[in-house]
């Protein structure tokens, strides 16, 4: 899983050597690097966060979405549809989240339609079955090619032995919420791991805002093989009356099908050299229903099909003294994006759109021991993109120990995203519609980051970093003055700097901390601050024992005022407190989460697709969870 | 060259290595000739991947198998047993809860303290020791070298071992 390459495989690496040690050796060596922590992250070239699977459980966070609202420089929007992710400033309404990268145990998640990253309620899998979810920030193409423009998020599931028999989650709550899992998790004998889990979920916060899910997950792991299935599908229905439906009409609805199957081999050819062979398969289907009054009442139906193959061949070796090199190409068939758009009755087709596509990718990464206490860490990529001439992509980082507790980290690199199918080939007639643009270009981003990660303690980890980003070439929507049609043309530009500062602390009783504060300009090519855009965001997370294995999880997040496509919408603090006890028979577990605690009122800003300028946000909502093994 | 940093847990789990294969195991522990052996950690999983790079190795001519189990209970079909620090203060119950199974128990203490357990690691400044509890190890039907006893910084329990 090519996640391994920022941080997972230098840990393995180092300790793969330890292991070659005797006993007698082990005893004289220091321990420098503070790892009370879940992961020695620090070898990343970035300010890597980690989020734990006790992490989600001891705070209840219930989709991908609320991990990442704990993250540094990280901001939530959801306009009661899909969840929004904006990163250190960066957050434009109405993206579809397509310049972060979303990969599920290493590959590629993202849709070959939209590029959609899905964090909310359509993320196909159960945060229970989640071993850690990590965000490394910063520019990714250098290894993973498009999209991985200002980060990369890895989920990482569990594996059938962590669960070592069935488990079992029964929830309700206020809201009309509802939500259930079966899993069953073990490794035979023979030593194949098996994990087999199901999930469903509904929840209607509104007469209109009724959100539902059903999820699969199989994964059969053997030797050096492994074979996964991933599966979601999501109904929503649209409370806002987005695209000019009907307001208050029933029956308008959109649908998110998610499907990945992933087949991989991975095994060492020599002792210090791992080869890992990938093949993955992926389908999205989207299908929204739009109920127009024209009148009468007709229902518009926007779907659109995406079925992609992808090859990738990956090598990392240490082979060489003092170099750990990474090297490997990827190959994806588009079988399938296709787009239309049609009235259900009486008939008419506005839009029926096939495309198939290929693009393939080959890069080379190598981690340079200069000296004891620094390292070069040097990568690129070239990418042969669906349309448009090839890309390069370079990453430089600088990695220092000055002192023993203390890492330095320097960081420049280049990452693009191409135009997506949606972009590209989008059109609906009419006035008010919206054209294709099958000449746009692929749009770049330039990064530097500085990153300072001080252990003063083996339980107490101090991070600052500071980043500047360029984005040229912008993909964004604008009306053609020629004929009044939408049209997505590479006429934006956007800048941000900014700085954050985190601070984890954990005791030997179990209780932890972690609090972080970031700040942020970002400004587009006119100096315009950016819309949802806040300035200031801070979050603190607690977790703390209670006495006979009864644990609190504590959250407080802030976020400045943004501005919104019209006006502003305030600054708001939520607070969110999840309560879990063990319970009779063992391994039983019952959890209360209070989210929005305070009841605090507020709204997000609006994508320019709503009639609203801003869309309230959920006030408290209470959710009891009861856990059970077998 | 220096050596590079070592991160605490990455010692450590060298250090379980070890451990396996400086100890015994009873006769029928592991029925089958290619049955893993099973390296297990009760509580939060401390050691990130490096528990996991384990599975490359072979000890006593057969692989390891890192997992996570979630009760003593379930631990009992484990060889290995790490108790990870924060499920410290449920040690002896733990314990208690396996018995004679054959498992060998690995605290994960701060200071170097005694625990139920056969092995208890922990920090002597910023380097990582041991201590061994013969008497827990009988009862768990295990033989310790003596290589790994000489290493030790304190044997207990060698009276009630005899």
């Amino acid at each position: 899983m090519p996640a391994a390459l920022a941080c997972a495989a230098q840990a393995g690496a180092a300790a793969r050597d330890l292991t070659e040690l005797p006993l007698e050796q082990l005893m004289a060596l220091e321990v420098t690097s503070a790892s009370r922590f879940p992961q020695r992250a620090s070898d990343a070239p970035s300010a890597v966060t980690v989020i734990t699977a006790d992490d989600i459980r001891a705070h209840g966070y219930r989709t991908l979405a609320d991990v990442l609202r704990s993250v540094r420089g990280l901001h939530v929007t959801y306009d009661r549809n899909y969840a929004y992710l904006g990163v250190q400033g960066f957050g434009r309404t109405g993206d579809y989240n397509s310049r972060v990268l979303l990969l599920i145990d290493g590959v590629r998640a993202n849709d070959n339609i939209y590029d959609q990253a899905s964090i909310g309620t359509e993320f196909p899998i159960d945060m229970e079955l989640v071993d850690r979810i990590e965000f490394v920030p910063g520019p990714g193409s250098s290894v993973y090619g498009s999209n991985a423009v200002f980060g990369v998020i890895n989920v990482v599931t569990r594996r059938g032995a962590d669960l070592g028999g069935a488990e079992a989650t029964a929830g309700a709550g206020s809201a009309s919420t509802a939500l259930g899992r079966a899993s069953w998790g073990g490794r035979t004998e023979a030593g194949t791991d098996v994990l087999l889990s199901v999930s469903g979920f509904r929840s209607r916060p509104g007469e209109l805002d009724s959100d539902r899910n059903r999820q699969l997950f199989a994964r059969a792991t053997r030797g050096p093989w492994a074979l996964q299935l991933v599966h979601g599908e999501r109904t929503k229905g649209i409370p806002t009356g987005a695209y000019g439906i009907v307001p208050d009409a029933p029956g308008s609805e959109t649908t998110d099908q998610w499907t990945y199957l992933n087949l991989r081999h991975a095994r060492p050819v020599r002792e210090d050299t791992e080869l890992t062979l990938q093949l993955s398969y992926g389908d999205y289907r989207y299908s929204g229903n739009y109920v127009y009054d024209m009148p009468p009442l007709v229902t518009n139906r926007d779907t659109a099909r995406g079925t992609w193959w992808d090859a990738e061949a990956r090598v990392v070796s240490t082979a060489w003294h003092g170099h750990k090199l990474v090297a490997g190409a990827q190959y994806q068939a588009d079988a399938r994006k296709d787009q239309f758009n049609f009235d259900l009755a009486p008939f008419a087709s506005y839009l029926d759109d096939r495309r198939r596509g290929k693009r393939s990718g080959i890069y080379l990464q190598d981690e340079i021991a200069l000296r004891a206490d620094l390292r070069l860490n040097a990568g690129i990529r070239y990418d042969q993109p669906y349309t448009g001439s090839g890309v390069l992509n370079p990453r430089l980082a600088l990695i220092w120990n000055p002192a023993e507790r203390m890492v330095l980290k320097l960081l420049h690199g280049n990452a693009y995203r191409a135009p997506n199918a949606y972009e590209l080939y989008y059109a609906a007639p009419g006035p008010g519609g919206q054209k294709g643009n099958p000449d746009l270009n692929i749009e770049r981003i330039r990064t530097t980051e500085a990153v300072a990660e001080y252990f003063v303690s083996p339980s107490l980890r101090l991070q600052a970093s500071a980043f500047r980003y360029e984005i040229r070439d912008l993909i964004e929507q604008v009306i053609d003055p020629a004929d009044g049609m939408a049209v997505f043309r590479n006429t934006g530009a956007a800048r941000s700097s900014g700085a954050g500062l985190e601070i984890e602390r954990r005791w030997s009783s179990g209780a932890r901390l972690r609090a972080n504060v970031s700040a942020q300009r970002a400004v587009d090519g006119n100096g315009t601050w950016l819309v949802n855009s806040p300035r200031r965001l801070a979050k603190l997370a607690a977790v703390v024992p209670l006495g006979g294995g009864v644990r609190a999880g504590a959250e407080l997040q802030y976020a400045s005022k943004r501005r919104t496509l019209a006006g502003e919408v305030p600054g708001f603090v939520i607070a969110n407190l999840t309560v879990t006890a063990p319970l009779p028979p063992r391994g039983a577990e019952l959890s209360v989460s209070l989210y929005n605690a305070l009841d605090k009122r507020y709204p997000d800003p609006a994508g320019p697709e709503h009639p609203q300028d801003r869309i309230e946000q959920d006030g408290r909502t209470l959710l009891a969870r009861l856990r059970l093994r077998f | 060259m220096r050596p590079q940093p070592v991160g605490e847990y990455e010692l450590k789990a060298a250090y379980l290595y070890n451990f396996a294969l400086l100890s015994e195991w009873p006769e029928g522990a592991l029925p089958a000739p290619d049955a893993p052996l099973a390296l297990c950690v009760l509580g939060r999983n401390p050691f990130g991947p490096s528990l996991a790079a384990l599975e490359v190795k072979t000890v006593h001519g057969r692989r390891l198998e890192a997992r996570q189990v979630p009760t003593a209970a379930a631990a009992r079909r484990c060889h290995l047993l790490f108790i990870a620090a924060p499920e410290l203060a449920r040690a002896s119950e733990i314990v208690a809860a396996l018995g004679d199974a054959p498992v060998l128990t690995v605290a994960d203490s701060g200071a170097a303290e005694r625990t139920p357990a056969v092995i208890t690691l922990g920090m002597h400044g910023s380097r990582v020791a041991f201590s061994v509890d013969l008497g827990a190890a009988k009862r768990a039907r295990l033989r310790l070298s003596s290589r790994l006893l000489r290493l030790a910084a304190g044997v207990a329990g060698a009276e009630e071992a005899r």
